[in-house]
């Protein structure tokens, strides 16, 4: 994907606002360190009645000023999450947040949107007729109002993308990202994920079936594990800075990691299936190719595993198949934060954490895993294998997203 | 240098299904937006949009089960692949993306306002299902078999054409040699009482670039290009029927539904795809416009066009005056339209633009289409959020 590249691509800031906490990549790199998970009981509202009770919420307090109390009145609480997730990472990058510039792109990935402006678009109407209409709610009828939002608080005046698409909407917005720096479209772009929960998105997804339990039994989330019934839902924002290399060495820029390659396609399905797959690893081999790197030189990987059985069954088959014998150590994010757009970028960040200090957060829940011949890192703070990195997403309706992250090998250069 | 071509044309209009229909209007000058029948309209200050006709919805070749939305960029997708003779193998490497906005939101609305009416959850939720702009592009994937990137893109009005520059993105990037891209959008309630509320809508069909001018008109329908490698195209035989030279992105940062009063964002987005495409301003003989009947859009699209082009430096008309604003498919709907004019060279032209507004300097074409042999045209797309997007075709010999 990135092979026809034109420049090395490079990770110079983070900023997150999750179930585990709001902060930068220092923050985020303690989070994962202690590798606890923030899933509970749903606090915001009562979830009386339906068939799950468990999310991964954003602390109370978390957006501190971070957002202003005028944009605090005028903004929905989605777009504050990402106007907040914007600027802690430019901040964390050191770059000038608010300076205008048509040099700076944004891409933000979304499951949801804002389904809670709708919903109260929606009832207005319901409640009074056209009257009861507000002009103030509508543009966050569409669901790139997280973008638009963003964009005006940090001045991004390059193309402003955001891409709508289950489960890896955050590892996409990385991979264009990534491939718009690599291609000299943007020096530098902000990409994110961003969803938030909700009622009337708690009260579908529970409807659809689409939350632990899905199938009944006990509710949890366990990817990779006998017990897996479903995504526990998350929510939060989750920006980095992408640049160009030399884009970062000129302005000083401390270097988290370097992406080196992306790719993602599709296994044709129905929308809310998953693909009966042989192995079909090519996803994966073609980002190693790309980056250069046989599978054997992958140390560990961040895998989407929401805890959706056949989505945990169906991406350990595609590792397996491109890697073969060899085992890196995996693991997943969603027993921390819970699934949501946010955390495909985190775990892009938190690959970044791993470049840099070889550990990995570990899956503590893990039991029994579904298959004995996978090497998943259980404990907080487990050792990562040698070598690179990749950060591999699965969505049901077939689409693959695979990354490659490095530490940034100055002596390369 | 790779080069994109545009091998393949889908479309659903308010004219009906078909890419040969919805140029027949077009060209025609014949105004397709009329009273909606979807849903109630009581109430408010615009009651008309460019609406699908109901016996061409009847007649879809898309399951009556899927959203409204999802069958009709089904339905226009296919086209577009048949259009191109693509093989079952290219369909396989092919990859989609879809601008949308709207989703299946309005099955939604009727499962949600007949809960808040009832006070009980209705049993039916299948329409739950569609909800999200990215319904379409998995629809279309599965049901064509496309196995590249498969994307949704959500940039409000200019979703339809975005899709397209970054699905050349990834042909020059060498990702794949064939892309299906397009936009889709469906009437919605919410959508038609928001922009009512915004007090955007003119009551009667709208008239971009008119002196009188009190707003736009909604619209719905669906559009699909095939873009393609010009050497995979030339290989297979494909005749193409357009290059996309470039295309150009930016965003205004400034106001969330309201554009730049200085033009600055959409004047960023020409002068990019200008410079991308290696063509100065004079190269080009058509835009086709944003054009919304807005007071705000015209006045700020017309300021841009002037900046870049100079006064009456260009040809201009707007499609919305024909079929309404289609949101997500806008983009799209209008890109197959530049590229049938450079076709057919024919500018299709600005419907009910009796008083032409002293302010915009452009021959907007009015009423009737105009014989041109036009070589390079360019399509603008704008949306909320300060989105602009620019796209520059080439007439193909």
């Amino acid at each position: 994907m990135i092979s026809s590249q034109k420049h090395r691509v490079v990770l110079t800031g983070v900023g997150s606002l999750s179930a585990l906490g709001a902060g930068g990549f220092g923050a985020l790199g303690q989070a994962l360190e202690a590798g606890r998970p923030a899933i509970g009981a749903v606090r915001a509202f009562p979830v009386d009645g339906f068939g799950s009770r468990l999310a991964g919420e954003v602390p109370d307090g978390a957006l501190g000023d971070l957002v202003g109390r005028d944009e605090g009145r005028r903004l929905s609480r989605i777009c504050r999450l990402a106007v907040a997730a914007c600027r802690l990472a430019l901040r964390d990058a050191g770059w000038g947040v608010g300076a205008d510039s048509s040099e700076l792109g944004l891409i933000v990935g979304s499951e949801f949107g804002d389904l809670r402006s709708t919903q109260e678009f929606a009832d207005g109407y319901l409640r009074k007729g056209p009257l009861g209409l507000s002009a103030m709610i509508f543009p966050n009828t569409v669901m790139n109002t997280m973008a638009a939002t963003a964009g005006i608080a940090v001045g991004a005046k390059g193309p402003s993308v955001t891409l709508n698409q289950a489960t890896v909407a955050g590892e996409l917005a990385v991979a264009h990202g990534a491939s718009m720096v690599a291609n000299a479209r943007m020096p530098a772009v902000l990409v994110g994920g961003v969803d938030e929960i909700c009622p009337i998105l708690y009260r579908m997804l529970s409807a659809l079936g689409g939350l632990s339990p899905m199938a009944g039994g006990p509710e949890g989330c366990w990817p990779f594990d006998r017990r897996h019934n479903g995504p526990v839902r998350g929510e939060g924002a989750t920006f980095v800075l992408l640049e160009t290399l030399e884009g970062a060495l000129r302005r000083g820029a401390t270097i988290r990691a370097e992406l080196r390659g992306v790719a993602w396609g599709n296994s044709p399905v129905g929308r809310d299936r998953v693909p009966r797959s042989e192995g079909d690893g090519s996803v994966i081999a073609r980002v190693l190719t790309q980056a250069g790197l046989t599978p054997d030189s992958v140390g560990w990987a961040y895998l989407s595993g929401t805890g959706d059985p056949p989505l945990d069954d169906w991406q350990l088959e595609l590792v397996r198949a491109a890697f073969g014998d060899h085992r890196p150590s995996l693991t997943s994010l969603t027993p921390l934060a819970g699934d949501h757009a946010g955390l495909g970028v985190l775990r892009v960040a938190a690959g970044a954490w791993t470049a840099g200090t070889r550990r990995l957060p570990g899956l503590p829940s893990l039991r029994e895993p579904v298959r004995d011949d996978c090497a998943f890192a259980t404990a907080p703070g487990s050792p990562a294998g040698a070598g690179a990195g990749v950060v591999h997403g699965v969505a049901r309706g077939g689409t693959q997203v695979a990354l490659v992250v490095e530490p940034f090998d100055a002596e390369s250069r | 240098m790779t080069r994109v071509v545009v091998t393949g044309l889908g479309v659903v209009s308010p004219y009906g299904v078909g890419v040969q229909p919805f140029w027949g209007g077009l060209s025609s000058g014949r105004c397709a937006i009329r009273p909606i029948t979807l849903f109630e309209t009581d109430g408010f200050r615009s009651r008309i949009a460019g609406e699908v006709p109901a016996d061409a919805v009847a007649a879809l070749p898309a399951s009556r089960r899927r959203s409204r939305a999802d069958r009709f960029g089904l339905t226009a997708a296919r086209e577009a692949v048949a259009d191109a003779g693509l093989s079952r193998a290219e369909q396989a490497m092919a990859g989609v993306i879809v601008g949308g906005v709207g989703g299946g939101m309005l099955e939604v609305e009727a499962w949600y306002w007949e809960m808040a009416r009832s006070g009980e959850d209705p049993r039916r939720r299948t329409a739950l299902r569609s909800v999200l702009p990215s319904s379409h592009a998995e629809v279309v994937a599965h049901r064509l078999g496309l196995g590249g990137p498969k994307e949704t893109v959500v940039m409000a009005c200019s979703s339809g054409a975005a899709s397209l520059a970054l699905a050349a993105d990834l042909i020059v990037d060498g990702v794949t040699p064939v892309m299906l891209a397009g936009g889709v959008d469906a009437l919605t309630r919410i959508c038609f009482m928001g922009f009512n509320t915004l007090k955007l809508l003119d009551p009667d069909p709208c008239r971009p670039f008119d002196r009188d001018r009190r707003g736009m008109s909604l619209g719905e329908g669906a559009a699909f290009v095939v873009l393609e490698d010009w050497g995979h195209a030339r290989e297979r035989g494909a005749r193409p029927y357009a290059e996309l030279l470039s295309s150009g992105l930016s965003t205004d940062a400034f106001h969330v539904t309201s554009p730049h009063p200085g033009a600055e964002g959409v004047i960023r987005a020409i002068t990019d795809s200008l410079a991308r495409a290696g063509l100065d301003s004079g190269d080009v003989g058509y835009v086709n416009a944003h054009g919304t009947g807005t007071l705000q859009n015209d006045r700020t699209e017309a300021l841009a066009l002037a900046k870049v082009f100079g006064a009456a430096g260009v040809l201009v008309s707007a499609n919305k005056s024909l079929i309404g604003h289609t949101m997500a498919a806008a983009g799209a709907l209008e890109a197959v339209a530049t590229v049938l004019t450079l076709r057919h060279g024919m500018i299709p032209p600005t419907a009910n633009l009796d008083h032409p507004d002293p302010e915009i300097p452009f021959d907007c074409v009015p009423h009737t289409a105009r014989p041109s042999s036009v070589q390079v045209a360019m399509s603008n797309s704008f949306g909320f959020g300060g989105q602009n997007v620019s796209l520059i075709f080439r007439r193909s010999e």
